[in-house]
């Protein structure tokens, strides 16, 4: 029941934030150089044209008119007629959607694997070389921007020796986890880079804590112990900076998906921005945000069920 | 000392902590042994090497610590031996209990969990019988309510409660030996003797032998019927808790007997030991308590640091122990 209430008062929160999000995205976008009615009709378009389309679309009406308008048909889930595509947004999202989605689910099992795996074995070893290689490998993956880690990964494994595919999404579950690799190793190293750091920190603390010395005692030793009795403890705070991944994470896919040509949402927003398609990038960007308030909102939720001394007030 | 083939038997056992200063010798040169179902005190003050002693003897020493000399448990040598064959006689054979039961709880696990755990790696138990279990060694630790317990989480329960829950862990397998570190210093004098009374009960009742470390000589004197005395990582007497305490050997031990308010006796103020621990990563050449001791004289400092047998059962490292040490014993009247 309380646990109800809190994600009752919880999802107004979000929702509150949504419309906030909205109102500034509207008034940025407003006092952007040109608009779309230029961007669609070209540089050859005469002022008469353009003054046509733009009472076509109905740009040309007072802004608080279209603010109006356009949160009117939000509250009813309509994100309006994409300018480009001529289609509805939630159609257009909905079609790179998918894309978007495997790639960020690769990342997700990606960067858990190396995450678990390396903050651990740099955890037990502590102090030798293999946690000094360990605790050097996230330098160089915060210290290189992910356009360039992605570069160099099509350049060394798709062009030179040609392991993967250089761009595009293919086929079928096995197609898929060929072709997304290269973007999906490209997110996973920045996103572990900042996880491992601190999980095997909180590793580390478990470790040399009292309850693990009792299990040790009660004759629980390697990976028993380990999974036991320490990842989980350790994963806690660890938790908790998924929110920030997240949103690195999603900042990370407009770049991957150009760089590895993935029609993702990424993508998609690029070319919205490009061609001043307004309804299209104000709904990739509301639900971009409604993802990260939500993730947020799970990660709270993952918290207290990880650990019982959390109650969700 | 002990007639019969001891249970455990622990020789010449020393043991080096890695700490940021550098080495440091935590104990060295510890002997003793301990016979099946019996009970021993080990005393000393805090930073003895008591703990650090206890935890050797299981292996279960910081990183970077080593250790030398030799530990017997019923015919096996436990030093120097690998993890893996360590495990198996953890809480099965000698277990242990902690000093402090607020945090020697794994916080995010469930009390039954906890429990059953050890039967379940231990003796191959499975999920419903080793609850099952574990529902019976609550109520043998006198909790209340113990379907409710297994199902709690450390955080709701009180310290005695949370102690209780580790004995009940230690008691699961019947161990032939447990190790007992301090178990009542982080509880209030009312949980304490009733801590005291269960494992009291327990170890009488279950036949194990039992090491209980103390600083509190008057929980030893409850408890045991033989104490070791520990002084900055050397024993330094040992014997049967009646003659130790009425007439001891060692003028370590006969400070400490001084420091304690006398209950029984005639009223005679408490006598604190004055000066400090000496410097662990410098310790005085001889006997280390000579720079605290009040009868010391030049011959202390060029002691052998074993302890050297007394009145057959007893063994004092002092060289004066046959002669003048400030005596507390018979006038003061230790009960006993």
């Amino acid at each position: 029941m309380q646990r109800l209430g809190y994600l009752g008062r919880r999802l107004g929160y979000v929702l509150i934030t949504l419309w906030g999000v909205s109102l500034l995205l509207f008034v940025m976008l407003q006092l952007l150089p040109g608009g779309p009615a230029e961007a669609m009709l070209g540089i050859t378009a005469t002022q008469q044209q353009v003054d046509a389309l733009n009472q076509e679309l109905g740009l040309d009406r007072p802004v608080v008119a279209q603010y109006v308008d356009y949160m009117g048909r939000l509250i009813r889930g309509d994100l309006g007629d994409s300018l480009v595509f001529g289609r509805p947004v939630v159609d257009v999202i909905g079609d790179a959607l998918p894309a978007t989605l495997k790639l960020a689910v690769y990342v997700v099992a990606l960067s858990t694997l190396s995450t678990v795996t390396l903050a651990t074995l740099a955890a037990s070893f502590r102090g030798r070389a293999i946690d000094h290689v360990i605790r050097a490998l996230p330098l160089i993956g915060v210290g290189m921007p992910g356009f360039w880690i992605g570069a160099m990964l099509l350049f060394l494994f798709a062009l030179t020796f040609p392991f993967f595919p250089a761009g595009g999404i293919e086929e079928g579950f096995a197609g898929a986890l060929r072709s997304l690799f290269l973007p999906a190793l490209t997110l996973a190293i920045s996103v572990s880079a900042i996880l491992i750091r601190s999980l095997r920190r909180g590793l580390i603390d478990v470790l040399e804590s009292d309850h693990v010395l009792t299990a040790r005692a009660k004759g629980l030793r390697g990976v028993r112990l380990v999974v036991r009795h320490v990842l989980p403890n350790a994963a806690i705070p660890t938790v908790t900076l998924m929110g920030l991944v997240f949103v690195s994470l999603l900042g990370g896919a407009l770049i991957v998906e150009s760089v590895f040509a993935i029609p993702g949402v990424g993508q998609l927003l690029v070319n919205g921005f490009k061609r001043h398609d307004m309804p299209l990038v104000m709904g990739i960007a509301l639900l971009s945000a409604a993802a990260i308030l939500l993730v947020n909102l799970l990660i709270d939720v993952v918290y207290s069920l990880l650990d019982p001394r959390v109650s969700l007030r | 000392m002990v007639s019969a083939e001891p249970l455990l038997e622990v020789s010449d056992l020393a043991v080096t902590l890695h700490t940021p200063q550098g080495p440091l010798r935590a104990a060295e040169g510890v002997s003793f042994a301990v016979a099946a179902a019996e009970a021993v005190g080990l005393v000393g003050e805090s930073g003895s090497g008591k703990s650090v002693a206890m935890r050797a003897i299981l292996g279960l020493l910081p990183r970077g610590s080593t250790v030398s000399g030799s530990v017997r448990f019923a015919g096996r040598e436990l030093v120097g031996v690998a993890e893996r064959q360590l495990a198996p006689i953890r809480g099965r054979e000698i277990s242990m209990i902690f000093q402090d039961p607020m945090t020697a709880l794994n916080p995010i696990r469930r009390i039954g969990g906890q429990i059953g755990e050890v039967l379940r790696i231990q003796l191959g138990w499975n999920r419903r019988r080793a609850s099952a279990h574990a529902r019976e060694l609550l109520a043998r630790v006198e909790i209340a309510e113990p379907d409710r317990v297994l199902r709690q989480f450390p955080h709701q329960l009180s310290g005695g409660m949370r102690q209780r829950v580790l004995i009940a862990m230690a008691l699961a397998c019947q161990p032939r030996l447990i190790l007992c570190d301090e178990p009542t210093t982080a509880l209030d004098v009312t949980t304490q003797d009733q801590i005291l009374a269960l494992l009291r009960r327990a170890s009488d009742e279950s036949g194990a032998a039992m090491i209980f470390v103390s600083h509190d000589l008057a929980v030893v004197r409850q408890l045991c019927s033989r104490v070791l005395v520990m002084y900055a990582g050397r024993l330094v007497e040992m014997g049967p808790i009646g003659p130790v305490f009425a007439d001891p050997r060692h003028a370590y031990t006969a400070a400490l007997l001084r420091s304690l308010p006398a209950i029984d006796g005639p009223r005679q103020p408490p006598v604190s030991i004055g000066g400090e621990l000496p410097d662990r990563f410098r310790p005085p050449s001889g006997c280390r308590f000579r720079t605290r001791c009040t009868v010391a004289d030049d011959s202390c400092a060029s002691l052998p640091s074993t302890l050297l047998p007394v009145d057959g059962e007893r063994g004092s490292a002092c060289i004066h122990a046959a002669t003048g040490l400030p005596d507390r014993g018979a006038e003061s009247g230790v009960s006993r």
